[in-house]
């Protein structure tokens, strides 16, 4: 009966820490995970750079990709695509890289992680997500020598105060008009039930999303089309779990078409979902249109060139910091993969076309787009002629 | 009808997993070993028969593929159960920490060896198990549409193990001696039955059903696999606790919790339960605080083997 006790009281609290707090089960793990990343990230510097061998006293690295916690480095979607970029350059010069994570998206670990990059000689750090705001902003103050590009935020401080120090280069993109371009894209297709995943609302993921809900009415009004429905929801992790996957599979079985799943390595529920039931989804950041035959389109953003082209000016001694760049359909950072995509009826003209009028705000269409800030949660974006459901 | 089966179905998705994994843990436990290693046994049993799916994806059809898979799972479940079997018979250790260390080290061990052979920690596999329909079973009213069509050969595995468990433990001398070596092994001993033989088996076929468990848990759910099978192992084994040990209330048990997590995660596409209008955290709390209070109303009726845990000296009173 003891032991009872005690098997029962471990099991409860394995029960909460696994289940309710969704992202908590990756933190055991990733201790072990850091430490095989690094090991084998050794390994892969020795491997693949036979001709750098008197670097290796700089050994784990001089270029580096900081993943969240909540991410994962083969995402096959935006982490992938920064570590493409980065063995791109790389590659070339014959410069060393690795990635590393952190236990926890807490400021604390982070820091132990830039800490030790540093220290294995980091020169430049790619930092991934969102949920560095906060510590970027210590990082790039401790560490002026080290130069730093961070995607999709801008380093903050707690007291919501924005400091861009000048090894410090942010890169935004407008998510909202690439998630406008595959809404639209969807319903000129003749989808009309349309669904959105969201990994976490954390900005990028909230553009995506609005925008998607925007160019799915626009699309509506422009071509007259009626009773277009779309489900908005957010997964709250970017796992691939079996309740993602049931969620988009209850979707897909009440009549959705399409998802838009914006979830990185959670996109797999999705496909499989709409394996099962015969939906399409699609994809996010890269072109994930080798993932699943159910990949009608991926909204990508130019990550592998960016990264690349970034580490090209710190090599060439040109980059400059303290700024912070947005990339939209006017800078050309951000597209539909139209050589894979599998629309029925939306043509490369089409695409053409509409991809213009984005770029030059024809009519003001780019900038009618809502912007992450602008409303609190999807149900309140002003939407005229498509009924939104928001499943919290 | 449609949505009714689509809920049928994903219960039976939810459930199957659960119910090979709790029965394992019933094997174990009825030999007088406690498992808590469940969960690390399903990651190492999806690692192995995954990473051979994505090897030979393209070389073999796919039910055959499925088969092999079975195979590997369960045999690599089995070995890494040995590590436990070893740790609990022959060391005598605590049961607790042995299967503590198997969970702690398969998904670090599962990262480093998916790292290592394909590059990637996450490994995608071309999903392609999926039977649409199973001629003239399928035409079957009502039985034929839920269990006949869009269907997995797991889903018959886990049936075909729960009747042979049921068997097997209540109807055979082998079952006889296994619940009497979790009960009182001195007794089985006196009459020179290998107390530690019947132990190491039970947790043998534990390892073995977990593995197959973990293959069967990625199958139906996912293109992928990320070294982890989020905390499945541990809801088998409150499945485990709340059946008592018994295959027949484990299979109540595991449908029961299948259905509380249809319902927390498909209630957004079912029109019926959206009408209903209440607010959607519920749905989403019901698996967890059920679980939660059934286990509370359940410990003080427990018929857990009274040896379990206890690891037994030969002569022993």
């Amino acid at each position: 009966m003891k032991k009872m006790k005690k098997i029962l009281s471990i099991l409860l609290v394995l029960l909460l820490v696994f289940s309710i707090v969704a992202c908590g089960s990756k933190k055991k793990e990733d201790d072990a995970k850091k430490d095989d990343a690094k090991k084998d990230d050794a390994a892969e510097e020795s491997s693949e750079e036979p001709a750098s061998k008197d670097s290796e006293e700089s050994s784990k690295g001089e270029v580096v990709l900081f993943v969240s916690a909540a991410g994962a480095l083969d995402d096959r979607a935006f982490n992938s695509a920064c570590w493409l970029g980065i063995q791109d350059f790389c590659g070339e010069t014959g410069k060393t890289y690795a990635y590393y994570q952190p236990t926890e998206d807490t400021v604390e670990a982070q820091m132990v992680i830039c800490d030790t990059a540093v220290k294995a000689g980091a020169k430049f750090i790619v930092i991934s997500a969102d949920q560095f705001k906060l510590s970027a902003v210590e990082m790039q103050e401790s560490y002026p020598d080290v130069t730093f590009i961070i995607y999709d935020s801008i380093p903050t401080t707690a007291e919501g105060e924005e400091i861009i120090a000048d090894n410090l280069k942010s890169i935004l993109f407008k998510e909202q008009e690439v998630g406008f371009l595959a809404g639209y894209a969807a319903v000129q297709d003749g989808y009309t039930k349309l669904g959105f995943v969201g990994g976490m609302p954390v900005p990028a993921v909230v553009r995506f999303g609005y925008g998607f809900a925007k160019g799915v009415d626009r699309a509506a009004e422009d071509l007259n089309v009626d009773g277009v429905e779309l489900m908005y929801s957010y997964f709250g992790n970017f796992e691939a779990t079996p309740d993602n996957q049931a969620r988009c599979a209850s979707w897909y079985q009440n009549g959705t078409e399409v998802i838009f799943a914006a979830a990185g390595p959670a996109g797999a529920s999705a496909f499989k979902a709409a394996e099962d039931n015969d939906g399409v989804v699609i994809g996010v950041d890269s072109d994930q249109s080798a993932e699943s035959e159910t990949v009608i389109s991926s909204a990508m953003k130019d990550l592998r060139n960016l990264t690349y082209k970034a580490l090209k000016e710190w090599d060439e001694g040109t980059f400059k910091g303290g700024v912070v760049e947005t990339y939209g359909s006017a800078e050309g950072g951000v597209a539909l993969p139209m050589e894979t995509s599998k629309w029925k009826n939306f043509s490369q003209e089409d695409y053409d076309a509409l991809y213009e009028r984005l770029a030059k705000d024809e009519d003001g269409i780019a900038s009618s787009i809502p912007s992450n800030t602008d409303y609190d949660d999807p149900s309140q974006i002003p939407l005229e002629r498509t009924k939104i459901t928001y499943v919290q | 009808m449609q949505t009714l089966l689509f809920i049928l179905r994903q219960t039976l998705s939810f459930s199957i997993p659960l119910l090979i994994v709790a029965l394992g843990g019933t094997f174990s436990v009825r030999s007088g070993i406690t498992n808590i290693g469940l969960e690390g046994m399903m990651v190492m049993g999806a690692l192995t028969s995954i990473s051979f799916v994505r090897m030979t994806q393209d070389n073999i059809s796919s039910q055959n593929q499925l088969l092999v898979a079975i195979i590997i799972s369960i045999i690599a479940g089995m070995l890494i159960s040995l590590l436990h079997a070893f740790a609990s018979v022959n060391l005598k250790a605590d049961q607790i920490i042995s299967g503590q260390a198997i969970n702690t080290f398969a998904p670090a061990f599962s990262v480093f060896v998916s790292r290592i052979i394909f590059g990637e920690q996450i490994i995608v596999f071309n999903n392609t198990f999926r039977i649409d329909e199973i001629p003239l079973l399928s035409k079957i009213p009502i039985i034929g549409d839920i269990f006949f069509k869009d269907t997995y050969i797991t889903t018959y595995l886990g049936i075909i193990i729960y009747l042979i468990s049921s068997f097997v433990l209540f109807k055979t001398r082998f079952g006889l001696r296994l619940r009497a070596c979790g009960e009182y092994p001195q007794a089985p001993d006196s009459v020179g039955i290998n107390v530690s033989k019947m132990r190491y088996i039970g947790v043998l076929i534990s390892g073995a059903l977990c593995g197959l468990g973990g293959l069967v848990y990625v199958v139906p759910n996912s293109t992928n696999f990320n070294s982890t099978v989020f905390g499945y192992g541990f809801l088998a084994m409150a499945v485990m606790i709340f059946g008592q040990w018994h295959p027949t209330k484990i299979l109540f048990a595991s449908l029961f919790f299948g259905l509380l997590m249809t319902f927390s995660s498909t209630y957004s596409g079912i029109p019926f339960l959206v009408s209903l209008g209440i607010p959607s955290n519920y749905y989403k709390i019901l698996p967890y605080a059920m679980t939660l209070i059934i286990l509370v109303f359940n410990v003080s009726s427990s018929k857990e083997p009274a040896a379990a845990g206890k690891p037994f000296e030969k002569g022993m009173r």
